[in-house]
């Protein structure tokens, strides 16, 4: 018996295969506030791994990798300026080392001061947590694994509390087709839709493309809120029942001229932006089909009348 | 006649008076309230082990099914339940062991997301540098095969033995298509000069679902020539997990 309490507990073996985890809430931040003001939000950082972790924290800067929603981290101090970040903790501060156990949960208040001098406009920024590598057990090669997660801010500098919107539709087309579209009647028609925010302050499109045919048919596809950040583009996706995905219309079968017309506002169901493209739909599967089939017929006839000649 | 004047009076008065409203939202010059509740009670009773937050007067606060697939949760409480966004890897050290020349070692990492915001996400990958020694030799990042070589962005074929050098591949959830065959190698973005690239993630134009438990698994593989210097070769590999906007 004291053979193995020496063999197990003096000389343990490491156990290596630890997980590393973090989480942190909320993910995203969207906050407008006037010059000369300061607000507060708390963070909740937590490690769902197996192993104690000890972090640092910072505050960069991002933006759009592109126009899908992807995103760059930039490390440029300037871009944040003059907004300044810290945390309310009294016992941490942002860009100090400070440890997370495992299973633990860490709640930090980010103060945001925003001078009175503060240009009005957006400031995008991610706060990021970072952990401190860990060595493995051995000399042997390996790879340390270092783990860093961030929650995007997105904030706005207004005095009116209405910063200057605005948008250009750089493109409002049916896929596959930029000119005059003719699609099978039996394809459902799918909507490309970019628009570049060209004002001072990220917005969200709200509104639809609605699809309407000779014989009384129409569909509304509703456009899926997506941020679209000031002096960038996005490609808008379409929200259909339960689902989100390509703006692409539900109905099986279409005939006949349609217009499909695009209209969203910036934050609002104005309306204000609005774009037009027509489309005619024929079933040409079908009709190449029969053509083939008559063809077939024909040649299997002639055949026959040589046959009996 | 006073008690008529009276009456006529309060009969004004009830008319004029301004109707009680419940105000919809609450502001003030550095805060605007858009869920105000009237509560009857509220706190955070505690104990040694346990905090409970309560809410009282709402009005139909629960959880509510629909046949179409949604739920809601109606109530200030709910807001507890809000998937956080979460990045797991199950290693702290990836070990290569003894390498041996022109045999290839593999080794996995295992990462795991939650996300339950619509908009996606991303995980991005560097790494510091190369695989150094102590005395200061590299192990060289893999170009892949001559045929199909590879990059820190673009993808290649590492199947020859004589390939050497340092890499990895994808597979599982969210992962970029580059590495649907699973014979795509690319090598890691370096700090500070090569932008992190991405290993897992979806946009919604790509076809996010909100949700727990995604899993990809990063496979590394590390191949020497007869001429590399011995040593124990060490390096560390960042993983980057961010929402999207």
């Amino acid at each position: 018996m004291f053979i193995i309490f020496v063999f197990l507990f003096l000389f343990p073996k490491p156990v290596k295969a630890q997980s590393l985890g973090l989480g942190i809430y909320p993910p995203l931040l969207e906050v407008t506030l006037m010059p000369g003001k300061t607000i507060t939000q708390v963070y909740k950082l937590s490690n769902p791994g197996e192993v104690d972790l000890m972090m640092t924290s910072s505050i960069v800067s991002f933006e759009p990798s592109d126009e899908i929603g992807g995103i760059k981290l930039v490390a440029d101090a300037e871009r944040l300026k003059p907004i300044s970040f810290a945390f309310l903790n009294a016992d941490l501060g942002l860009g100090q080392t400070f440890p997370l156990p495992a299973g633990g949960i860490q709640e930090i208040v980010l103060i945001l001061k925003v001078p009175e001098t503060a240009p009005e406009k957006d400031y995008y920024a991610t706060l990021l947590f970072q952990t401190a590598p860990m060595k493995g057990y051995g000399n042997l090669s390996a790879s340390q694994t270092q783990a860093k997660i961030g929650g995007n801010l997105l904030i706005t500098v207004s005095r009116t509390g209405k910063p200057f919107k605005k948008a250009i539709v750089e493109e409002f087309r049916l896929f596959n087709c930029s000119r005059i579209c003719l699609i099978d009647s039996f394809s459902q028609p799918q909507f490309v839709v970019r628009v570049k925010n060209t004002g001072h302050s990220y917005f969200k499109p709200l509104g639809s493309i609605i699809l309407q045919g000779w014989f009384q048919q129409e569909e509304a596809l509703d456009l899926l809120p997506q941020n679209i950040l000031s002096g960038f583009s996005r490609e808008i996706q379409c929200q259909i029942d339960d689902r989100v995905g390509p703006c692409q219309g539900k109905t099986k079968f279409l005939i006949g001229a349609f217009n499909a017309k695009l209209e969203f506002g910036l934050d609002d169901f104005s309306g204000e932006y609005q774009q037009e493209i027509r489309f005619i739909a024929i079933p040409i599967k079908l009709v190449l089909g029969l053509f083939i089939l008559v063809i077939i017929l024909r040649l299997i006839k002639t055949r026959l009348g040589l046959d009996k000649g | 006649m006073k008690v008529k004047y009276l009456l006529i009076l309060i009969f004004f008065g009830l008319i004029l008076a301004s109707p009680a409203l419940a105000v919809p939202t609450m502001s003030s010059d550095n805060y605007q309230i858009d869920w105000p509740n009237l509560n009857m009670g509220a706190g955070v009773p505690s104990s040694d082990n346990y905090n409970l937050g309560v809410t009282t007067g709402q009005i139909a606060p629960g959880l509510y099914y629909f046949e179409n697939g949604y739920k809601v949760r109606a109530g200030f409480q709910y807001i507890h339940s809000i998937i956080p966004f979460t990045f797991t890897i199950d290693k702290i050290s990836v070990d290569f062991g003894s390498l041996t020349v022109g045999v290839g070692s593999t080794d996995t990492i295992g990462l795991e997301v939650d996300c339950g915001s619509a908009g996606g996400y991303q995980v991005t990958v560097q790494e510091n540098d190369r695989l150094t020694s102590t005395a200061g030799s590299y192990i060289e990042d893999t170009t892949c095969d001559p045929t199909d070589t590879c990059t820190h962005i673009y993808e290649g074929t590492w199947e020859q033995s004589t390939t050497y050098g340092f890499g990895y591949t994808m597979s599982g959830t969210d992962v970029p298509s580059e590495f649907a065959s699973g014979t795509m190698f690319k090598n890691f973005a370096d700090v500070p000069g090569d932008e992190p690239q991405k290993v897992m993630g979806l946009t919604p134009v790509e076809g996010h679902e909100a949700g727990r438990d995604k899993q990809a698994t990063m496979t590394l593989k590390v191949n020497i020539s007869g001429t590399q210097a011995a040593g124990v070769y060490e390096n560390i590999i960042t993983f980057i997990a961010t929402p999207t906007y």
